[in-house]
């Protein structure tokens, strides 16, 4: 299959790297493999069901107008409504959306959801824009996206470049076309629009849960184990914070604007003042630089991977010194760097159980928007830690009577229950 | 109607292979059989009501349809069957 990605096209610094969409395939067709799964279940799962390119004027603060690019992809719908996140990134382009997407529909299945797969972009510097633009380009976004999401067709949330105010113009614009109130058609909005204590922090949550078990596996318990975090994001800051919570000591993060360590431990609540403060935590306090490359050869217990895709990859897995690599952003180890990685006896959590718990919290959005009844934030992470633990058991479970690797296993689950789905749905028409 | 040699010889290989495997399901030990063909697999397994039988390309699948009346799920299916042989 040809895969043309300008990032790799122009020869860059990714020109080595596999794509986000080469690598969804390639786990795909691995599961696909192990499953043995009929030549037409593979055809129709290898490709999304539907996708929208849209191009939207938007009007500037200075007056002039500018033309944006959209996507939406549905990968797979046959689990139930299409899920996913709506990106803002520069570099978003129709290929990493189809992967993202695809990405859901075995995040969804794994965890037992009752969704399919979907993901949405728009190639855009968030940082870029003030307010009033980012308001400006996400209804417009929404409008063009009327009529094809919705509470019982596709659900979009928060991702890279998004968050919940984003959800909630999204949801007002919905609303004001529909005439009425439509809290459903987005998660991750903010709580007092109907969205779910907790989902803020769901995703980190998740990742630490699922961290703290693979440690578990090795002996090594999350209090006291040393940690690195690339990207202090929506899912970076989030697991940082928390694992210090449980007595993780916090050696070095990174993030879009430089990285800081201190072997002594670092405070997550002064990285985020820095941030907040600065719009980056380089150069906090007590701090020393760290670049990424350095962050991620660093010799520490746990690893967690909450940037974008294609960190680790064939050419630099030999550098990773950690015990356990939890993957918090999707897609963050590249298929050739998982044989390196599991030769050099690193633990890997895999995107779609380490990430999961952000659609798991959408999950029980939707479902107390449905039933228009709020839960309490600790039911909310009791839950939380029931489904995502009960998936890194199932995970664990097949990975050790099969003797396979842990991606491995979670991809057979997902996409032998999305091809199960299918075929008991029958063909149409 | 032509017949072709091909057709008419006798296989080299065996055209099936039979793979047993146990489910255990409340106390009670059950043999679940699998046969493999060139183009999929069929599974059966006794249940109260008689031996029930599911057929695909995937020998999981296929053992998934025939624990079904069980209330074995995928995931166990997958952990019960382990490693599988290649249609």
């Amino acid at each position: 299959m040809t895969v043309t990605d300008p990032r790799v096209e122009a020869g860059g610094r990714d020109a080595k790297r596999l794509t986000a969409l080469e690598s969804a395939l390639a786990q795909f067709d691995r599961a696909a493999e192990h499953l043995q799964l009929a030549p037409e279940t593979r055809a129709i799962l290898r490709v999304p069901k539907r996708e929208w390119t849209v191009n939207f004027p938007v009007t500037m603060d200075d007056g002039h107008v500018e033309v944006f690019t959209g996507y939406r992809v549905q990968h797979n719908v046959s689990r139930g409504p299409a899920k996913g996140g709506i990106r803002f990134h520069p570099a978003a382009d129709l290929d990493e959306v189809r992967a993202l997407a695809m990405w859901m529909t075995w995040k969804c299945a794994l965890v037992d959801v009752p969704f399919g797969g979907a993901k949405g972009g728009v190639t855009i510097d968030p940082r870029s824009l003030s307010q009033g633009e980012l308001q400006r380009v996400t209804r417009r976004f929404a409008t063009e996206l009327q009529g094809i999401i919705g509470p019982e067709t596709d659900i979009p949330a928060p991702d890279v470049g998004t968050n919940a105010q984003v959800m909630a113009w999204l949801m007002d614009t919905v609303s004001m076309h529909a005439g009425y109130t439509v809290p459903g058609v987005v998660t991750g909005k903010p709580v007092d629009l109907g969205g779910s204590e907790g989902r803020a922090d769901a995703t980190g949550m998740g990742v630490m849960f699922t961290a703290e078990r693979a440690l578990a596996e090795l002996g090594i318990s999350l209090d006291g184990a040393t940690v690195a975090v690339q990207g202090f994001g929506n899912v970076g800051e989030a697991a940082t914070r928390l694992i210090h919570e449980q007595g993780g000591k916090i050696v070095a993060v990174t993030d879009v604007g430089g990285g800081v360590a201190n072997p002594a431990g670092l405070d997550p609540a002064r990285l985020l003042a820095h941030l907040k403060e600065t719009g980056s935590i380089a150069g906090a306090p007590d701090t020393r630089p760290i670049d990424n490359d350095a962050l991620m050869a660093l010799d520490v217990d746990l690893l967690v991977l909450a940037a974008l895709e294609g960190q680790v990859t064939g050419a630099n897995a030999h550098t990773i010194q950690a015990r356990v690599l939890a993957e918090g952003a999707n897609g963050p180890v590249t298929p050739d760097a998982d044989p390196i990685l599991a030769e050099r006896g690193v633990v890997t959590v895999p995107d779609i159980l380490c990430n999961a718990g952000g659609v798991i919290v959408s999950y029980f959005e939707w479902v107390q928007n449905l039933q228009s009844f709020a839960w309490p934030a600790d039911e909310v992470a009791e839950r939380l830690r029931l489904v995502i633990g009960r998936a890194y058991d199932q995970v664990a479970e097949m990975r050790d009577a099969q003797g396979i690797d842990a991606r491995l296993a979670a991809h057979a689950i997902a996409v032998g229950r999305v091809a199960e789905a299918q075929q008991i749905r029958g063909r149409y028409p | 109607m032509t017949r072709t040699p091909e057709l008419d010889a006798p296989a080299a290989e065996p055209t099936f292979e039979v793979i047993r495997r146990f489910v255990v399901v409340r106390g009670v030990r059950r043999p679940l059989r699998l046969v493999r063909f060139a183009t999929g697999w069929v599974a059966s397994v006794e249940t109260e009501s008689g031996p029930s039988v599911g057929t695909d390309h995937s020998p999981y699948l296929a053992a998934r349809r025939a624990l079904e009346p069980l209330g074995i799920d995928l995931v166990d299916t997958l952990t019960l069957l382990g490693p599988m042989p290649r249609s």
